[in-house]
């Protein structure tokens, strides 16, 4: 804070909101911090879709999804305190979304190979084209996956998803270039490649 | 090679007109509000319902030492930053070195309450006491406890009714770590990380108590200043 | 304020005879003051550092406020809102203070359902509240900051410091702090980013605890759970014996040493393993919280 700025806090009329350092946190964020579990079920309505269209894409499964955007929302709550509000609350969610993910994968690694299963995957319903997109998009690699539902469908940049992933931002690009190459053959074009 | 080109071009123009297509929001099958909303209860609610104690020489040696501090007054409204005592906190002790079972010394640390206690907060705070029975510290250990619990229980006249709940709810909850520890240590009784985990949540109970006595002592006092 | 030798009133006996909210507005010299402490039962308290050598009480108290006793006792300015007892329990008796006040003073503040924010003092710190939030900045000087059930929030600027935070249900957040941290919380969330940290305490129950630290060298980090998780990061070049137990939770490392069982006969695993030179010192323990140890 600047000396002027202080001066100003210092000088403003009583009753004055002083000039503090702002905090854009949504009204109902910081009504849910202070423990306002409606306001929690508000943003739980308004985020649920996305939490939930992440956690299924990412996990190809609707119980692991299901699972995946519960203990999101659980997380949230918990952790409601952290959030400063340099990021949208959504974007903040979908952290929280995205390592649910990364620690069931986690947990279930030794004995649950969920890779080898990729044909049991489910998928969004949702038009032909879409379905068949959605389909391909279930059947790729995890790592390739992952990247490709952050990047492509949920519009995060590759350094954000790396972030999110704990991956380089370099191995991103290259799970993408694979991610579009294996989904262009699935559907049946020849030539797509890795461009973003 | 054009056409190759022109055909690559097309492809990636149709797939990212797909992958433009595709809905961000995907709606569950079901509402998933109602079983993330009892989770969120069950956090909330979460001490477990088994209790016991354990005796450690040490442990009891560790909180003797401490009586004075433990049972310091609580602070005027303003403290002068100068006095370099903190305000009530437990220093670290060393891990216990030996357990010593009392099995049949009953545990009633604050005999002769009132009975017109505040309100069920007290009552919940003593009924837990009343549940323990197997193994405990020493004498030393009971004495601070007792006094600091019967400050809280007057201290917790002062709060509002939310916040007696929340001091409650996580007294109980640090009862139900003991418990926990307790648990784990009647099958595993030599085990040093249980032994140091028992110590210091036992800390935890009584700094915790000691933390809210003089946190919520001098708004009272204020009054009289 | 028993053993007063010296008092000077300076200002603002505010009767209360007018049952109404009132406006305060207050500016007094900093000559000779070291500390200035506040105390506010309910409602809010914001201080701000500022380069001038004034102090200056604004803000707004309600009808049930007794009195703000603002008073000189050597080199202490008390500033405090009085409530008349006889009104103990009504509930138009919270203020709304703001002070601007020399930013290399201590500052203590008790408020106890009132929310405490700081800004930019650079002096010592000690602030309390049992149900409000506090929220605060350092730079070098120790902080102490205790609540019950309100969160604590503090950003350092990468200054050594002391600092102890302690909350009961509330979440201990402190960012960019570095020196000496001991922080606890029974069921409340411990987050902290420390860079430089020489020593670090952090206690809790049931909450989980979450750091990110770069230890300094020959640095001590000692994390201690029941049922919380605890995911530790490290940054910086890692040179510390590690020493993480856990009764019954997981325990991931990612430094590549895998953790061991303890016992045929018990859940327990421990992992033991010296990175770099082993200069530092990290303990983690846990009852069944997972454990997660990685580098950054």
């Amino acid at each position: 804070m600047s000396a002027a700025a202080i001066m100003q806090t210092i000088v403003a009329p009583a009753g004055e909101a002083p000039a503090m350092v702002d905090e854009p946190v949504p009204l109902t964020v910081r009504r849910a911090r202070k423990g306002d579990r409606r306001a929690f079920e508000q943003l739980y309505r308004e985020h649920v879709g996305q939490v939930y269209g992440l956690c299924l894409r990412m996990t190809g499964e609707p119980a692991e999804a299901e699972d995946c955007a519960q203990e999101a929302f659980i997380q949230a709550w918990r952790k409601l305190g952290q959030f400063r509000g340099d990021a949208a609350f959504g974007t903040w969610l979908h952290r929280i979304a995205v390592n649910a993910v990364l620690a069931r994968r986690r947990r279930a690694k030794p004995e649950d190979p969920l890779d080898e299963r990729a044909e049991l995957r489910a998928v969004p319903e949702s038009a032909s084209d879409q379905r068949d997109l959605e389909t391909a998009i279930a059947s790729l690699p995890e790592g390739a996956r992952h990247v490709f539902v952050l990047h492509a469908v949920y519009g995060y940049t590759h350094d954000e998803a790396a972030g999110m992933l704990g991956i380089a931002s370099g191995t991103s690009k290259a799970q993408l270039h694979r991610a579009r190459t294996l989904l262009a053959e699935r559907l049946g074009f020849a030539g797509a490649d890795g461009k973003t | 090679m054009d056409n190759q080109e022109e055909k690559r071009a097309r492809a990636e123009a149709e797939l990212d007109r797909r992958i433009a297509g595709l809905a961000r929001d995907v709606a569950p099958d079901r509402d998933l509000w109602p079983d993330i909303e009892a989770r969120l209860d069950e956090q909330e609610h979460a001490a477990p319902s088994r209790y016991g104690w354990w005796g450690a020489a040490a442990a009891a040696l560790a909180v003797a030492a401490l009586l004075p501090l433990l049972l310091r007054e609580a602070p005027d409204a303003v403290v002068p930053v100068s006095d370099d005592v903190p305000m009530a906190t437990v220093p670290e002790t060393t891990a216990p070195r030996a357990i010593v079972p009392e099995a049949t010394i009953p545990v009633e640390t604050s005999p002769g309450m009132p009975a017109s206690g505040i309100d069920t907060s007290a009552q919940r705070l003593r009924l837990r006491n009343a549940a323990v029975t197997s193994v405990r510290p020493g004498p030393e250990y009971d004495e601070a406890r007792a006094e600091l619990l019967e400050l809280l229980e007057e201290r917790l006249e002062g709060l509002a009714p939310e916040e007696r709940e929340i001091v409650v709810r996580n007294i109980e909850a640090i009862r139900g770590a003991l418990e926990e520890i307790d648990t784990a240590l009647q099958d595993n009784p030599d085990d040093p990380l249980l032994q140091e985990l028992m110590l210091k949540t036992y800390q935890t109970e009584l700094d915790v108590m000691a933390r809210v006595n003089g946190l919520a002592g001098p708004a009272r006092r204020r009054t009289d200043l | 304020m028993n053993t007063k030798t010296f008092m000077l009133l300076i200002a603002a006996m505010l009767p209360l005879a007018a049952h109404a909210d009132r406006d305060v507005d207050r500016t007094l010299p900093s000559s000779g003051v070291k500390e200035v402490r506040i105390s506010n039962t309910s409602g809010s308290v914001e201080v701000t550092g500022a380069d001038g050598d004034e102090i200056r009480v604004t803000g707004r108290i309600e009808e049930d406020v007794e009195e703000l006793v603002i008073e000189k006792d050597g080199t202490v300015l008390a500033i405090e809102v009085k409530i008349d007892a006889s009104r103990h329990g009504r509930t138009r008796a919270s203020a709304e203070l703001r002070v601007g006040m020399p930013a290399d003073l201590a500052l203590t503040v008790i408020g106890t359902s009132a929310d405490i924010e700081v800004d930019g003092i650079r002096g010592e710190q000690r602030l309390k509240s049992v149900s409000g939030d506090v929220r605060t900045e350092i730079w070098s000087q120790p902080l102490d900051a205790e609540t019950v059930s309100g969160d604590l929030r503090v950003k350092g600027h990468g200054e050594t410091s002391r600092l102890r935070l302690a909350a009961v249900s509330g979440d201990v957040d402190a960012e960019a702090v570095a020196g000496e941290l001991e922080a606890k919380s029974v069921s409340g969330d411990l987050v902290i980013e420390a860079d430089g940290l020489d020593r670090g305490r952090f206690e809790s129950t049931s909450g989980d605890v979450i750091a990110e630290i770069a230890l300094e060298r020959g640095g001590r980090i000692e994390a201690e759970s029941v049922s919380g998780d605890v995911e530790l990061t490290l940054g910086g070049d890692v040179d510390a014996e590690i020493d993480v137990s856990s009764f019954s939770g997981r325990i991931d490392n990612c430094f590549g040493p895998k953790p061991e069982r303890k016992s045929r006969y018990a859940p327990g695993s421990e992992l033991r393993f010296t990175h770099g030179e082993g200069r530092g010192d990290i303990r983690v323990k846990t009852l069944s919280g997972d454990v997660e140890l990685c580098n950054r």
